[in-house]
């Protein structure tokens, strides 16, 4: 019996070491970020869209849009791409094999005609079945190919691009105008080093969206879109902005990033058999680099910004977080040498540690500490100034991070409503009680289904981007 | 261990700092909310301001006489605003508007605020300065900002030198060389901007700097500069420089309007590296090349280029030569710019090039061939039937992708 109470202070000693461990992790990203933000800011001001698109040293940018099953988006979503500023870009969307009328819709909406491009199979992709342009829209390239999933769709994409820069963009997502010129600025002032760049993701449900434009931005009305809206700050803005200052940037959104065509080609551009392959193949790129000794650099943008529907029921969210986590780990199984490796640099020692630690191990950790600290002290094994410093890691300190959050995010974001913000600021607290530990639950579900051997990405409902408001339909 | 550390007060800093961090987030945000609803109310105001200001500018520029009556309207804080609505309004506008907005801001004193703003110790205010006096060529603003030149922050001497070179003022090519440290301070496209921008005055420093700089991110902005001013005496400094022939006796060379280049297909060097890593695995054997290297990858292919925009009949030996490169991405740079350049001599080198190993050369030949007219169209033709299939390959599907089926 005193052994085992032993070993369960232990463990309890244990999971509060991670807790304070993770509490001063997030601390320190929160310092990085503000000081990112504040840099990103000045070089955003000095950076003047008009004379980018103006001048001719911009590069020209393939946009690779992989679509499958999206026939309630892509025609409106093609027409946006279609009109971004930008002074040279292509947009070649590649049909991945829908089973719905994806094609058909772009082929009678777009007035499309069978055409052949010469390409390279530089990266491996399944068979293409067939290649559309459309007379009314030269820029457009739309490919036909068997199915093979998303990395195999980009794959086909960066054979038949032909600039130097690619720029992967989901089929259900929007882009601002600007928002291309924003996210290629790196590749501009570091042309040589630059390998990739990664733009905000931010939620389009609540927006008013006309003519594949978001024309005026607003919060979510539903509760689940609110508390990723906070998520997404959080975690996405928050560590991103914290990651590419320290050069151990992970991932780069699938739903946008440019790259240089010729780093990802030389990586063997994105891999089969994985639902992460967004951050696969930013590790790659870093292991790539490293291990030749090559000058590199990743940056990300917040003020280039993607609009991505956010899912708007439980069902759906839990299929989405679980394949995140299932890419996640896939992704660090795969290049497990690299956590806490100095070879790898920043990307190594921080990013593969930072996420082998706090988003693979840490949840875990998190989950078995709401049931053994309390059931700990009930059973009268832990102090009381033990359990409550616990609970105040665990919420208080949480209601801090989510509020710091916030207010960095201010500073990207100057348009919000000051009645968003009381909103925001009470999601912010709220997301700590409960939604915060069931997406622990759903972590915990994708490292089970990973363990399983579980494939494939499930089907992501999409209720087409309306005229008005965005998202606000339920299933 | 529980108890030592509760001993020692861990516990209670923990639980009394958690709860002073999340008091002190609580206040952060109150303030941030009742900063934001002061800003919307101010942000309004000033977006009112913003147009009233706009039409009476307006109406100034178009009538001159009513500059008193905006005068006597103006409050301290409008002439920041003004220097920021009509900065902007100006770079969409061109001709004789562009002029009579310059002076209706120098009118106002704007001219003057800007040179004030200078002095401040925030780096981006000062290059914000420097880019907004771009637009006034008074010699009191060009000589405020060439002392700029020698500010701390690269960032405010690039404006400065960018604003210098708008008016053709830039006293001395090695001085913005030395001023903006290109290759190390200053790695950005955004120089290239400034250096094109340089009048013919500066060729002949331009070349000299070609001929005797040994730093590859100086030598690539003088091709850079030189081939987008159009002055063909550079042609022979660029073939000097990558060792290439040239035609003494060539037809007139005529001073003509510089080619529209070209977009690059691809970022040639690194796209034509990664394909001969490839490739290489099928084919051990390398090809023998004639000529020895003396300059880097990257300058050939900056030259290449260069000389293909310049369209100077005196440069095809060299991009002839070029096809012949030792590197793939200079031959596949050389067959784009032959196609560009309509040299039907380069037809045979061409041909020779549908069987190179690496993808994009021969992509490029067979474009070039293309480009050519009939006699490329017709070593396309007699390409399809060739026994070696990348060659055969290459010459049906490009015909096929401009619509002649092969």
């Amino acid at each position: 019996m005193k052994i085992a109470v032993e070993i369960l202070r232990v463990v309890n000693v244990l999971i509060f070491t991670l807790l304070l461990l993770q509490s001063a992790m997030f601390a320190w990203q929160i310092v990085v970020a503000w000081f990112e933000v504040r840099r990103s800011r000045v070089r955003a001001q000095r950076a003047d869209p008009f004379w980018v698109l103006t001048s001719d040293i911009t590069l020209p940018v393939s946009l690779l849009v992989p679509a499958h099953n999206e026939q309630a988006t892509i025609v409106e979503n093609i027409h946006s791409m279609l009109s971004l500023h930008y002074p040279e870009f292509e947009v070649i969307v590649i049909n991945d094999g829908s089973t719905d009328r994806t094609l058909q819709v772009m082929v009678e909406s777009l007035g499309l005609e069978p055409m052949q491009r010469v390409h390279l199979l530089a990266v491996q992709c399944k068979k293409i079945r067939g290649l559309y342009g459309s007379p009314r829209h030269p820029r457009l390239l739309v490919v036909d190919k068997e199915n093979g999933g998303k990395s195999d769709a980009l794959n086909a994409g960066i054979n038949l691009a032909r600039y130097p820069l690619f720029c992967a963009v989901d089929a259900d997502s929007l882009l601002d105008h600007d928002s291309l010129l924003q996210v290629v600025r790196p590749f501009i002032e570091e042309p040589d080093r630059m390998i990739a760049v990664g733009g905000r993701i931010q939620i389009v449900n609540g927006c008013t969206v006309r003519a594949g434009q978001v024309v005026e931005t607003g919060l979510p009305r539903q509760l689940l879109p609110l508390l990723q809206t906070i998520e997404y700050i959080r975690s996405f803005l928050i560590s991103r902005l914290a990651w590419s200052r320290l050069d151990a940037m992970l991932i780069i959104s699938g739903a946008f990033g440019v790259f240089k065509r010729s780093a990802a080609v030389a990586v063997g551009g994105y891999s089969h058999n994985t639902v992460g392959e967004d951050m696969e193949i930013v590790v790659k790129l870093h292991r790539y680099h490293r291990e030749r000794n090559l000058p590199y650099q990743m940056r990300y943008v917040p003020e280039s910004v993607c609009w991505t529907e956010a899912p708007p029921t439980l069902r759906l969210l839990r299929r989405q977080r679980t394949r995140w986590q299932r890419g996640m780990i896939e992704t660090i199984s795969k290049h497990r040498d690299m956590i806490f490796n100095a070879r790898y640099g920043p990307s190594g020692t921080i990013g593969m540690g930072y996420f082998f630690l706090f988003d693979l191990v840490g949840p875990l950790v998190e989950l078995f500490g709401y049931v053994m600290i309390p059931i700990s002290f009930l059973l009268g094994h832990l102090d009381t100034n033990f359990f409550l410093a616990y609970l105040m890691l665990t919420f208080t300190y949480g209601i801090f991070l989510s509020t710091c959050s916030l207010a960095i995010e201010m500073v990207v974001t100057r348009t919000a409503k000051v009645s968003d913000l009381w909103l925001l600021t009470l999601v912010a607290v709220a997301e700590n009680f409960g939604y915060r530990q069931l997406n622990n639950i759903w972590r915990l579900e994708g490292i089970v289904r990973f363990l399983r051997g579980e494939k494939g990405w499930g089907q992501m409902d999409r209720s087409g981007f309306l005229k008005s408001t965005v998202g606000e339909k339920e299933e | 261990m529980l108890n030592a550390s509760s001993r020692v007060g861990i516990f209670p800093i923990i639980i009394w700092l958690s709860l002073a961090l999340a008091g002190l987030s609580f206040l952060t945000m109150c303030a941030v909310i009742l900063h934001r609803a002061i800003k919307t109310r101010h942000d309004h105001s000033v977006e009112l301001r913003s147009r009233t200001l706009m039409n009476l500018g307006l109406e100034c520029i178009e009538n001159p006489d009513s500059l008193p009556k905006l005068q006597a309207q103006l409050q301290p804080s409008d002439q920041q605003l003004l220097v920021r609505l009509f900065a902007e309004l100006l770079q969409k506008v061109r001709g004789d508007y562009a002029g009579r907005m310059v002076d209706f801001m120098r009118d106002l004193g704007l001219r003057d605020r800007c040179v004030e703003r200078l002095r401040s110790r925030f780096a981006s205010q000062r290059a914000e300065a420097c880019s907004l006096l771009g637009v006034f060529g008074d010699p009191a603003v060009l000589s405020a900002l060439e002392r700029m030149l020698d500010d701390e922050s690269v960032d405010v001497r690039i404006e400065a030198a960018r604003a210098l070179a708008k008016h053709g003022a830039i006293r001395s090519v090695d001085q913005i060389l030395d001023k903006l440290a290109i290759g190390t301070e200053t790695r950005s496209l955004s120089a290239l901007d400034i250096f094109r921008s340089l009048n013919r005055d500066a060729v002949p420093e331009l070349i000299r700097v070609l001929e005797t700089s040994n730093r590859e991110a100086v030598n690539l902005l003088a091709v850079d500069a030189l081939s987008h001013i159009g002055d063909l005496r550079a042609v022979p400094a660029m073939l000097k420089l990558m060792r290439a022939p040239i035609l003494l006796a060539g037809p007139a060379a005529a001073v003509s309007a510089p080619a529209k280049p070209e977009p690059a297909t691809g970022d040639m060097r690194q796209a034509v590296q990664d394909s001969n890593r490839l490739q290489r695995r099928a084919l051990p054997e390398p090809r023998r090349r004639r000529r020895t290297r003396s300059i880097s990858t990257n300058l050939q292919l900056a030259i290449v280029q260069a000389l293909s925009r310049l369209d100077d009949p005196r440069a095809l030996p060299g991009i002839i030569a070029a096809l012949d490169d030792p590197a793939a991405e200079v031959r596949a740079q050389a067959a784009l710019c032959a196609g560009n350049l309509g040299s039907i001599e380069a037809v045979p080198v061409l041909e020779k090039l549908l069987r190179d190993e690496n993808w994009w050369v021969r992509y490029h030949a067979a474009e070039a061939l293309f480009k050519l007219g009939e006699s490329g169209l017709g070593s396309l033709w007699a390409a399809t039937q060739s026994p070696v299939a990348r060659t055969a390959d290459m010459a049906q599907g490009l015909l096929r992708e401009k619509g002649l089926s092969a």
